[in-house]
């Protein structure tokens, strides 16, 4: 008898067998239990559902083994803390999804939000098991279910290690995070062959939906890795920054790094001249604990950075301007950006840091024909929804619009402080003195000198950081080498910080 | 060749270089502004001016080509 039991599990944890096996190596990539033993600490993982099959016995299926339905699922630790999986099989029938390979998926994502521990999905799949007709449908939509049921109880994180194509990459993109695989994980709603024979567009399956696809293109890959390894550990270090569940605060570390450091440099940075553009990740680098700085989604949007670092040990998400690109203007898809990694630290109890030199939203007909408005709305809606302590920081410039929606302290934030240098001001001088003085600068005998002499009043008046302070719109001026002392100095303060607001369902936001 | 493309509407404040100059990867082709900023655009790689559509002062839409180089190693 025990023969048999030790017998029946090896044949299942060979998956699809050697040459399986070893064409999945060809392609570059682990297996689903490489990636599992590769993930978890050592000897940690419990597996679940590992004698689960089948039961279609169309087209000849009931004459075939499918070892573990095709993905294995189950928990384990990672870096001490538990964390549930699914790992699809490439090797098994392509790892595709039939109706009990779905159960397996959508019960561990069941589970993991009961449990309260974080989902990791590693896909790698051939798409539907069209064999099984309208039972692989169904599944779909258990899995859709489950994990729209679980978001904002637990994080859960995509990893696109092969491919995921069809109707089952909502699965990925329904997620927290989606992490891509350069070389092997490919993501969209239709493969090449479906497009073609559909539309009569002619496209391979690199272009359709390869990295450059989704983490430059549509926004929806957060993070590109370069194999199975760097992404797994990618996600272990994305972990690190993460409660295990919506209850937990996020965990705090033991950096080194002293909260009260001053960093004389950041005096002298940023240029004074606000039309010069600077990278805000030298700037981001300084303030946080040992430079670590987990960015998301950089190479989307690039006009604002977001991403995670921690202060005194304690994770934070940073949101913060980035003048190089786009002068840090607020387009549609900064906007989105922004909102949802708002909504998703809220979400998860990790506080907001905010690093303004924003000069406002996108104008113009392009963002105009696009919504800019119902865009850039998500963003007031998510911090002013957001419980979580929020930080802000007006390096140079937060005019307009851009102003309240990232966050100032009467949409939001607890604390606000500005460097020396900050023009916080609701236009700038040279549209506010056309606007204002139009006429006499028309009626003037020499209209440049007194547009010019009115353009140096407004900015005298206006464009500095005293004008907010005087008014308690900033908390403080001060030196930007002291900025990490006060953000630390803030988030002491703001520990324990708990917000009351009457019953809802949820609010309208503009999706 | 590669054609060089406005990152965001504005109006170009300065061109850096001329037709027929060779240039080097990173190096400062022109200038444009936009919202209140400057931003400076850079060549992706190293080679030859063939062709410079824009003037100092004209406006830009996103998109529009600015220059055309002739790439020393191109793909």
């Amino acid at each position: 008898m025990l023969e048999e039991y030790k017998q029946k599990r090896e044949i299942i944890k060979q998956m699809g067998g050697p040459k399986a096996v070893a064409q999945q190596h060809e392609r570059g990539s682990w297996t689903a239990r490489e990636r599992i033993e590769y993930f978890f600490d050592p000897d940690t993982f419990t597996e679940m559902g590992l004698f689960v099959e089948h039961r279609t016995t169309a087209f000849g299926l009931d004459k075939r083994e499918i070892p573990a339905e095709g993905v294995i699922t189950g928990f384990g630790k990672v870096n001490g803390r538990l964390v549930m999986v699914a790992s699809e099989d490439y090797t098994t029938m392509a790892g595709t999804f039939g109706e009990y390979h779905g159960k397996k998926f959508s019960q561990a994502v069941d589970l993991a939000k009961d449990m309260g521990i974080p989902f990791v999905g590693m896909n790698d799949s051939g798409g539907a098991r069209l064999q099984e007709g309208m039972d692989t449908l169904q599944c779909y939509a258990w899995l859709f279910r489950s994990q729209i049921l679980a978001s904002g109880i637990i994080p859960q994180i995509a990893l696109l290690m092969g491919p995921c194509l069809g109707g089952q990459a909502y699965h990925p993109v329904m997620q927290d995070f989606v992490f891509q695989c350069r070389e092997t994980g490919r993501m969209a709603i239709a493969g090449p062959a479906f497009v073609k024979t559909q539309t009569g567009e002619d496209i391979d399956l690199d272009t359709l939906c390869g990295v450059e696809a989704h983490a430059v293109k549509s926004g929806e890959t957060h993070l590109v890795v370069e194999d199975d390894q760097d992404c797994l550990d990618k996600t272990k270090e994305l972990l690190s920054f993460l409660p295990a569940n919506n209850k937990e605060k996020p965990p705090r570390q033991e950096t080194g790094d002293d909260p009260e450091r001053i960093d004389p440099e950041l005096d002298t940075l940023v240029p004074e001249n606000p039309s010069i553009a600077y990278d805000m990740h030298d700037v981001i680098a300084r303030i946080i604990d040992n430079g670590h700085f987990f960015e998301i989604l950089k190479d989307f949007a690039q006009n604002v950075i977001v991403g995670f670092a921690r202060f005194g040990g304690r994770p934070a998400g940073i949101v913060a301007s980035q003048p190089m690109c786009a002068a840090g203007a607020l387009d549609c898809d900064a906007a989105d950006k922004v909102a949802r990694f708002v909504r998703f630290c809220d979400l998860f109890n990790i506080p907001l840091v905010n690093l303004h030199d924003v000069p406002g939203y996108w104008i113009g007909s392009a963002e105009e024909w696009k919504g800019i408005l119902r865009h850039g709305a998500k963003m007031l809606y998510a911090y002013v929804e957001a419980t979580v302590p929020k930080i802000t920081v007006v390096v140079r410039k937060s005019f307009a619009g851009a102003y309240t929606g990232m966050c100032c302290k009467d949409t939001g934030a607890d604390l606000m402080v500005a460097w020396p240098i900050a023009r916080i001001c609701i236009v700038g001088a040279e549209t506010a003195a056309s606007v204002i003085f139009a006429r006499e600068i028309k009626e003037a005998e020499d209209p440049k000198t007194v547009k010019a002499q009115r353009i140096a009043e407004y900015r005298e008046l206006f464009e500095n950081p005293y004008r907010a302070a005087e008014r308690g719109f900033i908390d403080d001026v001060i030196m930007p080498s002291e900025t990490r002392k006060h953000i630390n100095r803030a988030l002491d303060i703001l520990e324990n910080k708990t917000v009351v607001r009457p019953w809802r369902k949820y609010s309208n936001i503009n999706l | 060749m590669a054609a060089i493309v406005a990152p965001m509407p504005g109006r170009v404040v300065d061109i850096k270089v001329k037709v027929g100059e060779a240039v080097e990867n990173g190096q400062e082709l022109c200038i444009i502004e936009a919202m209140k900023m400057q931003m400076p655009i850079m060549s992706p790689q190293s080679g030859v001016v063939r062709e410079i559509k824009v003037a100092a002062g004209e406006g830009i839409k996103k998109g529009d080509v600015m220059m055309e180089l002739d790439l020393h190693h191109p793909g």
